[in-house]
């Protein structure tokens, strides 16, 4: 068991940090400045974000989980896990260009070069469209329909509710039930549908900087060719979406955590109060012990996790785990690194409450919490994994 | 044109100073578990090369270190940073003077294809000796100009810029020469790209024993380290305030003649 990195690890983590420094820490002060200004949840901007990823793109950090006959690096989970913790400890939220939704790989070779290709090249947008206003976490329950004419061309009709990126995307992937007889079992269906096609969106205010869209589809023309995979075949593929994501997520929680824990320590070693810095108390002592004890369990958590997706096994129920340790260590964080600062960590002249507010929704996206705990458990009902067992 | 950069492996300068300490015994300091980096000023030198390789386009780069195994991890990184050769002699640096390292160094470049240029961080970070670099010219035969920070016309003869107290000195380079690189804004190291890093962990790595290529026998240690001890904790600090800046100001300067510090 070697929990070391390997040199190639440590160089292109190297070069991350310094990308972090020279390109996204001088971008702080102005996200603060946003922050102070009523539209810090706006920040940064979608121009920015090209100008980054292109910038990122000149180290070479593109498309890291793109497989390399698709122009990516195919760094593999870990390296992708151990970026992502790397650049979530500048507090300005960013991601690497280069990426395309995983399940567009499934396109065929018309479709590919349509959306896949172009996705990755940062020239098209894509989002990704279950949720509805009465099917969130039990996305079996979708009502929009998608029903075929006789020309071959599907209508769809239907609303589709916290769509990441909705307000920004030319093309969604959307999910339409097909069969309802069938429903998840063989009666929904992935579509390909460009907003030219007639399908619109309306950006939905939250708490954070998650800025999600709500869409409609009202007699949505979808020609036949803009099935994804198999009529019928959907579901599976949602949830293969879905799946990736709970590796990277907690990845990032660990990275803002760690940032978090980071602001925490400092301010406590720095700030007096009956003249001592409240480092010296015990009651700050162990938010700090605290918070370093859950952000290494759950480092060693999505790094297992990662592992298992990398060496091709089934790593569903670490995923879950890791999600939600994820979700709850930034939420845990936040919360202990406000109440460090005292009053000064409620305001928005530090940076703390748009974490603190932004964290929250790890708990929330993705499969909530008690969606993690319920597949956790079912695992363990289900005798699909057995206590104490090691891989 | 073949250009030869010396790299150091150094204990990571910035580690907190709590975990840093000395093997009082062995006189060197404990580096078993603390991170070792390339030393800063070898990354200015090598960052010089690959701009005069950019700016020529005939240059080839061998990064050179002496070092134990440890020490591959920063030729991996020259490599990723597209060096073309990189070569180690395998000896350990802790147990050499600058005098011995030097010798051995001048005699692994004589392996190589001549260089035209031999470049040396213009000191480490760990023991600020400052010596190799000259001391491989000494042993080459071949002129020094230190404090060089940046290549001011690529072409031959190849000029160089060198630093002084009061600004610098453009030198004309007349054959082969050893600079000795210090830091300005121009030979801040590159990022490796990840392709390159990729790359680099498939390109070979050459390890010279230092008996092939002569040893240091009959070279004795030219100095001997005495002791090496932590400085002593001091506890103590003297605050001044005196209400206002310009008070606080006037009193911090009483208190320093005082003192005999002004």
């Amino acid at each position: 068991m070697d929990f070391r990195l390997s040199p190639e690890q440590k160089m292109i983590l190297e070069t991350v940090r310094s990308f972090v420094q020279s390109e996204l820490m001088p971008l702080e002060a102005e996200m603060q400045e946003a922050e102070l200004a009523g539209h810090g949840n706006e920040y940064p901007d979608l121009e920015t974000v090209d100008r980054l990823q292109a910038k990122a793109r000149e180290f070479g950090l593109w498309g890291i989980t793109t497989p390399e006959e698709y122009g990516g690096t195919d760094l593999g989970t870990q390296m992708a896990a151990l970026i992502s913790m790397e650049l979530a400890h500048c507090l300005v939220p960013f991601q690497l260009g280069g990426y395309a939704d995983n399940i567009l790989f499934h396109a065929n070779e018309e479709q590919k070069k349509e959306y896949l290709l172009p996705t990755i090249e940062g020239q098209r947008r894509s989002c990704f469209a279950i949720t509805e206003p009465t099917a969130g976490s039990d996305a079996t329950n979708i009502r929009m329909s998608a029903v075929q004419e006789p020309g071959g061309d599907w209508i769809l009709n239907g609303e589709k509710i916290f769509i990441t990126r909705g307000n920004e995307a030319d093309f969604a992937i959307v999910f339409a039930v097909t069969d309802k007889e069938k429903g998840a079992r063989g009666g929904i269906t992935g579509f390909l549908v460009d907003r030219s096609m007639g399908w619109t969106s309306r950006y939905i205010p939250t708490m954070g900087s998650w800025g999600p869209a709500r869409l409609s589809f009202q007699n949505v023309r979808v020609p036949a060719r803009n099935v994804l995979g198999e009529v019928g075949q959907g579901f599976p593929l949602a949830m293969q979406w879905i799946g990736n994501g709970r590796v990277l997520i907690p990845a990032r929680a660990v990275g803002q955590a760690e940032r978090l824990l980071q602001i925490g320590l400092d301010y406590a070693e720095q700030r007096v109060a009956f003249g001592h810095p409240i480092a010296d108390y015990q009651a700050i002592q162990w938010m700090l012990a605290d918070s370093a004890i859950e952000i290494n369990a759950t480092r060693l958590l999505v790094m297992h996790a990662a592992w298992k997706q990398d060496e091709g096994l089934d790593n569903r129920h670490e995923a879950s785990i890791a999600k939600y340790a994820g979700a709850q260590t930034a939420n845990r964080v936040a919360d202990r690194v406000v109440q460090i600062h005292g009053g000064m960590g409620y305001t928005k002249e530090l940076p703390i409450e748009r974490l603190y507010r932004d964290v929250r929704l790890y708990r929330i996206y993705e499969g909530t919490d008690e969606i993690q705990k319920r597949s956790i458990a079912r695992n363990l009902l289900r005798g699909s994994v057995r206590i104490g067992e090691w891989d | 044109m073949h250009v030869v950069v010396l790299l150091k492996q150094v204990l990571d300068p910035e580690i907190p100073q709590k975990a840093f300490d000395v093997d009082p015994v062995r006189k060197v300091p404990k580096v078993e578990r603390a991170p070792q980096v390339l030393s800063i000023f070898d990354g200015n030198a090598l960052e010089l090369a690959l701009r005069l390789r950019e700016a020529r386009g005939d240059a080839t780069i061998t990064a050179l270190t002496l070092g134990v195994e440890r020490a591959d991890e920063v030729l991996r990184k020259a490599l990723a940073l597209t060096c073309d050769a990189a070569v180690r002699v395998g000896a350990d640096p802790e147990a050499l003077d600058s005098r011995q390292k030097a010798r051995l160094l001048a005699a692994a470049i004589r392996t190589l294809e001549p260089p035209d240029l031999v470049l040396a961080g213009r000191q480490a970070a760990d023991w600020e000796a400052g010596q190799v670099g000259a001391m491989v010219a000494e042993e080459l035969s071949l002129p020094c100009v230190p404090f060089v920070s940046r290549v001011e016309a690529a072409e031959d003869p190849l000029t160089v810029r060198q630093q002084l107290e009061s600004g610098y000195a453009v030198v004309r380079l007349g054959g082969p020469s050893v600079c000795t690189v210090t830091n300005d804004e121009t030979n801040v190291l590159r990022a490796a790209k990840v392709k390159d890093v990729m790359a680099a962990g498939r390109k070979p790595l050459r390890v010279i024993a230092p008996e092939e290529i002569g040893g240091i026998s009959g070279l004795g240690p030219a100095v001997e380290l005495l002791a090496l001890e932590l400085p002593a904790k001091r506890t103590g600090a003297e605050m001044v305030d005196a209400g206002s800046a310009e008070e606080s100001a006037r009193a911090l300067a009483r208190r320093l003649r005082e003192l005999g510090a002004i």
